[in-house]
């Protein structure tokens, strides 16, 4: 894509070329976005739909202002984090475990797939995805979060630290990690 | 080592932050279609929109037309013309405009108000002359002036000395000579002219006239348009449908095997529409309409082929389906004498000899009351107008009957299913017009329309008809 500034512009007047141009640019990107929010492809491909139709119908209102991809990946993360909202109460808490200390080496870290870690995230519970997501990989405060999913500070304290912790359970669980000191708690 | 929950954030922050996956190929197709179906959605909003504000102004001009009528009430025996020709006579006085020369000028008189405009001679060129007459040609509209002392008060602007010269000039200019010097031969032939103590009088047929001492004002009604600007409407036509495509569904079950089959087929029938609409002037040329027609689409189906009671199908037992390509038609159970026609789940397989017996005929009536909202153009505003009409049309469902008969004996009613309730058109007409006198004008216009959306709500159906109309129309023209 050439001109970014253009083919926004173009896409605010409805220009199918130009959507396609970007669509193919961003989709990429976006469609990782959206699989780290999701349980699963046909989820994260739904909420990438919308998310781009959102983008589209919303593209003149882009004033210019920071980062483009920034703009849309906020679109898609809302999208997901909306989508998640609606159907919340389908999705009771968990019981969640406790892992008080786990230590592994970063050598055995890089030999893990995105793909592995995906699956991981994605069977997380649906909010312990959301507040994981925006926290470890967005870089939400807990603050923003709260405002953002509408709870409090200390609900989205409390589910980091699960995610946190089913994500360390995992990732020894399947990757076979040195588990020196770990209890486990169930609630 | 690091701190554990740092270095699970990091983990999956470095492996899955800028992640890229290249999505499914129909993903796109999806939000194409998405967004072209938003955009469909936002022009029929649209349209719907421009339908009600349409209406609104309408109504809020009428409602203001009746209570300001355009024609001053305070002036009941002035009907002041806007523009008129006055010849000023002869006359003993010391005149230092008009005196001792019969004088052919234009007078514009927009202000009534002013008591004491005094003629002035304008000083102007001939073609500038000529240009006052050929604007004064095209837009004049002749009101009787019956009252003398109102050419008093109208600024009268002088171009010529006498007839002479004023015909002298009109020979210069081939084309403003020959619309004016027809509208003079015009005058001239429809008056009487005959001498009243040093005036000249001046009986003009059709139109009207005006005396004082010393001038004669030519005050000419509008030979062809009225004045005014609200005008109704009352129009009928014959209207042709077009066919619509035989939906094949025509039982899939008796195939070419069987000898006295007959395929259903379904024919659109010629209807009539008839309406009021009401008109305003929006400038010379621009005239919006709106108002109501009735309008309807009839089609019939013969050997119509029908599915029985089903409870698979989810039809209730007292009703029978036949499917036609405006949708599927449910009609009341069927005499049991007369069930020669009428298939259920059991009898499906003697069918073809019991239909070959009878004619079945099923008639299907759908009826709209239409609200237009239609511009039409003027391209030749005179005796006979000519025009181009576009506009939409907001069709609300008011009838909806369905008839079978079987040769020829009704035997059953019921209706089409599935019906939308608003339906959109759009038309595009060409109209001519002929002023049968100063306000009624009788209209011919063929007409094409056609149904933006599907008249059934059900997906697998997309009937949008298309209906050409030959509107006969008369119109009064109010003031």
């Amino acid at each position: 894509m050439t001109n970014l500034e253009e083919t926004i512009q173009k896409c605010a007047s409805g220009d199918r070329k130009a959507q396609t141009t970007l669509y193919n640019h961003f989709a990429p990107k976006m469609y990782g976005v959206c699989l780290r929010y999701s349980k699963d492809t046909t989820e994260a491909e739904d909420n990438l739909q919308d998310g781009f139709i959102r983008v589209f119908t919303k593209i003149n209102q882009f004033g210019f202002k920071g980062s483009f991809e920034g703009w849309m990946r906020r679109i898609m993360v809302n999208t997901s984090l909306e989508k998640f909202r609606k159907s919340s109460h389908l999705y009771p808490v968990e019981d969640m475990m406790v892992f008080e200390s786990i230590q592994y080496s970063e050598e055995t870290l890089s030999g893990i797939s995105a793909d592995d870690l995906m699956k991981i995230i994605q069977q997380l519970p649906p909010r312990y995805r959301m507040v994981f997501n925006l926290y470890a990989i967005e870089g939400y405060s807990h603050q923003e979060i709260a405002k953002l999913m509408k709870i409090t500070e200390g609900t989205s304290k409390s589910n980091l630290s699960r995610a946190r912790v089913i994500l360390q359970k995992k990732v020894i669980d399947d990757f076979g990690l040195e588990k020196n000191t770990v209890t486990t708690t169930l609630c | 080592m690091l701190n554990d929950n740092r270095n699970i954030d990091q983990l999956f922050r470095e492996k899955l932050g800028e992640l890229e996956k290249t999505p499914p190929m129909y993903l796109w197709t999806n939000i194409q279609a998405k967004l072209n179906a938003r955009r469909k959605e936002r022009r029929i909003a649209m349209l719907k929109t421009i339908s009600v504000a349409a209406a609104i102004v309408l109504a809020f001009l009428a409602g203001w037309w009746m209570t300001n009528p355009i024609n001053n009430g305070n002036l009941p025996e002035n009907r002041v013309a806007d523009q008129k020709v006055i010849i000023n006579n002869d006359s003993p006085s010391a005149n230092k405009n008009l005196e001792n020369t019969e004088k052919l000028s234009v007078a514009s008189n927009q202000d009534t108000s002013g008591n004491s405009v005094i003629p002035h001679r304008a000083n102007r060129s001939s073609a500038s002359k000529l240009s006052s007459l050929a604007t004064f040609a095209a837009n004049t509209s002749f009101i009787a002036n019956d009252h003398p002392s109102t050419v008093q008060k109208a600024g009268e602007l002088e171009l010529f000395n006498n007839e002479n010269e004023f015909l002298d000039e009109l020979n210069q200019n081939s084309k403003v000579v020959k619309k004016l010097s027809d509208w003079i031969a015009t005058v001239r032939k429809d008056s009487i002219f005959h001498d009243k103590t040093n005036s000249k009088s001046v009986v003009i047929r059709p139109f009207s006239y005006s005396t004082s001492d010393k001038s004669v004002t030519l005050a000419i009604n509008n030979t062809g348009r009225s004045n005014g600007r609200w005008s109704i409407k009352a129009e009928v036509a014959p209207v042709f449908n077009s066919q619509a495509k035989n939906n094949g569904q025509s039982s899939y079950f008796l195939s070419n095997g069987s000898q006295n089959y007959k395929a259903q087929e379904t024919t659109a029938e010629n209807t009539f529409s008839g309406g009021m609409v009401a008109g305003y002037k929006v400038s010379k040329r621009l005239v919006v309409k709106s108002g109501f027609v009735y309008n309807n689409i009839r089609q019939t189906t013969r050997n119509v082929d029908f599915m029985g009671a089903s409870s698979i199908l989810n039809v209730p037992a007292n009703a029978n389906l036949a499917s036609t390509p405006a949708g599927q038609v449910n009609l009341d159970r069927m005499s049991n004498t007369r069930t020669g026609a009428i298939l259920n789940s059991d009898a499906q397989l003697n069918y073809s000899a019991s239909k070959s017996s009878v004619e079945n005929i099923l008639k299907q009536d759908i009826g709209f009351i239409e609200i237009p909202v239609q511009a039409t153009y003027k391209l030749i505003d005179r005796k006979i107008a000519v025009g181009l009409t576009g506009g939409i049309s907001t069709n609300i469902l008011v009838g909806n009957k369905a008839i079978l008969s079987e040769n020829g004996e009704n035997i059953s009613t019921g209706e089409t299913s599935n019906m939308r309730n608003v339906v959109y058109s759009g038309s595009v007409g060409f109209e001519v017009g002929y002023a049968l006198t100063n306000r009624i004008t009788v209209t011919v216009e063929p007409r094409l329309k056609h149904f933006i959306n599907s008249i059934s709500t059900n997906k697998s159906v997309n009937y949008k008809p298309s209906q050409m109309a030959i509107v006969t129309g008369l119109t009064y023209s109010f003031n």
